[in-house]
C-alpha cells in the first residue's frame, strides 16, 4: 500500500496520517500525469525557499520541489522535464507535476520531518 | 461551339480554383484529441472541454506533433527541447498533442490512430504544427521547433484565458 495517493479527478493528494491537500496535475504540456505507482524521492527534496522558480512557489513567495519517478513504463518525466510535487505557483496548473493549491508548506513540513532515506511511494488514481 | 467555349471557361475556372486552394496555406485547425485519462477534447469546444475535465476554462496554444514513433530522431530531439523549455509551456499556456499511426502515446495528450487530422500530411515521418489558442496554424515545420521559436510564436500569458 502506498504512503500517498493522488486522485486526478477530485484533485486530492492524501498522505495517511499526515493530511490532505487540494492539488492539480496538468493541464499544460502533456497534461495530467499517468495513473500508476511513483517513487517519491525524499532525498532529493529542495529547501523551502524563495529562490525556486515562480511556478513552484506558494502565495508566500517560497516553494519547493520533490521529484517523483514512475515505477511503470512511460516516457513522461524522462526527456520532457521531471515530474514532481510542488506548490502550484504562477498560472494555475502544471505540466504534469502535482501542484498543491493550498497549504503547501504543511506538506513540505510533513515530508521534511520524515527520514531522509524513507522509501515513500505515491499511487495515482483516476 | 458556344457550349464548347463554355466548357473551356469552366475548365479554366476549375484549374484556377484548384491552384488557389493548393497554394493557400490552411489557416485553421480542427481535430479531436484525448488526455492520459482518455477524456475527449475538441479544438472547436476546447475551453468547455477543459472546464469539464479540469474545472478550468483553458484556451491553450497547441504544439501538434506527428511522428512515426518514439525512436524517430527528430521526435527525440523535440522531446529534449520540451525538457529545456520546462516551465515555458505553463507560462505560455501550451499543450503538446502527439499523433502516431502506431499509437503508444496514451500517457499524455494524443490523437488516436486512424483519427489523423486533415491538416496533417499523412506521409511525413515527423512534422510539427504550432496552433494558436484561436485555432490558427502559425507554423508548420518538418524539423523540431526550437525554444526561441516557441517563445516568439506564443506570447507569455497572465491567465488561462487571456
Amino acid at each position: 500500500m502506498s504512503d500517498m495517493t493522488f486522485k486526478r479527478t477530485s484533485g486530492v493528494l492524501s498522505w495517511t496520517g499526515k493530511g490532505r491537500w487540494d492539488a492539480v496535475s496538468g493541464p499544460h504540456g502533456k497534461g495530467k500525469l499517468p495513473i500508476g505507482t511513483y517513487r517519491v524521492s525524499r532525498r532529493e527534496i529542495t529547501p523551502y525557499s524563495s529562490t525556486i522558480g515562480l511556478g513552484y512557489k506558494d502565495a508566500t513567495g517560497k516553494g519547493f520541489f520533490i521529484p517523483i519517478y514512475p515505477q511503470f513504463q512511460t516516457d513522461r518525466g524522462k526527456t520532457d522535464g521531471r515530474l514532481g510535487i510542488h506548490p502550484d505557483g504562477n498560472i494555475p496548473g502544471t505540466n504534469g507535476c502535482i501542484g498543491i493549491r493550498s497549504n503547501a508548506k504543511s506538506f513540505y513540513d510533513a515530508i521534511a520531518a520524515s527520514a531522509s532515506d524513507s522509501n515513500l511511494t505515491l499511487e495515482v488514481f483516476e | 461551339m458556344k457550349s464548347s467555349a463554355c466548357r473551356t471557361v469552366l475548365f479554366f475556372v476549375f484549374v484556377l480554383f484548384t491552384l488557389y486552394a493548393c497554394a493557400t496555406p490552411q489557416k485553421s485547425a480542427e481535430f479531436t484529441f484525448y488526455d492520459s485519462g482518455n477524456a475527449r477534447y475538441s479544438t472547436s469546444t476546447i475551453s468547455e472541454d477543459f472546464q469539464r475535465n479540469f474545472g478550468m476554462a483553458f484556451k491553450p496554444g497547441i504544439v501538434l506533433i506527428k511522428t512515426n514513433g518514439r525512436n524517430n530522431i527528430k521526435f527525440q530531439k523535440q522531446e529534449k527541447i520540451f525538457g529545456e523549455f520546462a516551465g515555458g509551456a505553463e507560462e505560455r499556456g501550451l499543450i503538446y498533442v502527439i499523433y502516431s499511426d502506431k499509437g503508444g502515446f496514451g500517457d499524455g495528450y494524443h490523437i488516436k490512430p486512424g483519427e489523423l487530422p486533415s491538416l496533417v500530411h499523412s506521409k511525413d515521418d515527423f512534422r510539427v504544427y504550432l496552433i494558436s489558442k484561436d485555432g490558427e496554424i502559425l507554423l508548420n515545420s518538418a524539423d523540431p521547433v526550437t525554444v526561441p521559436e516557441l517563445k516568439s510564436t506564443f506570447p507569455l500569458r497572465t491567465s488561462l484565458t487571456d
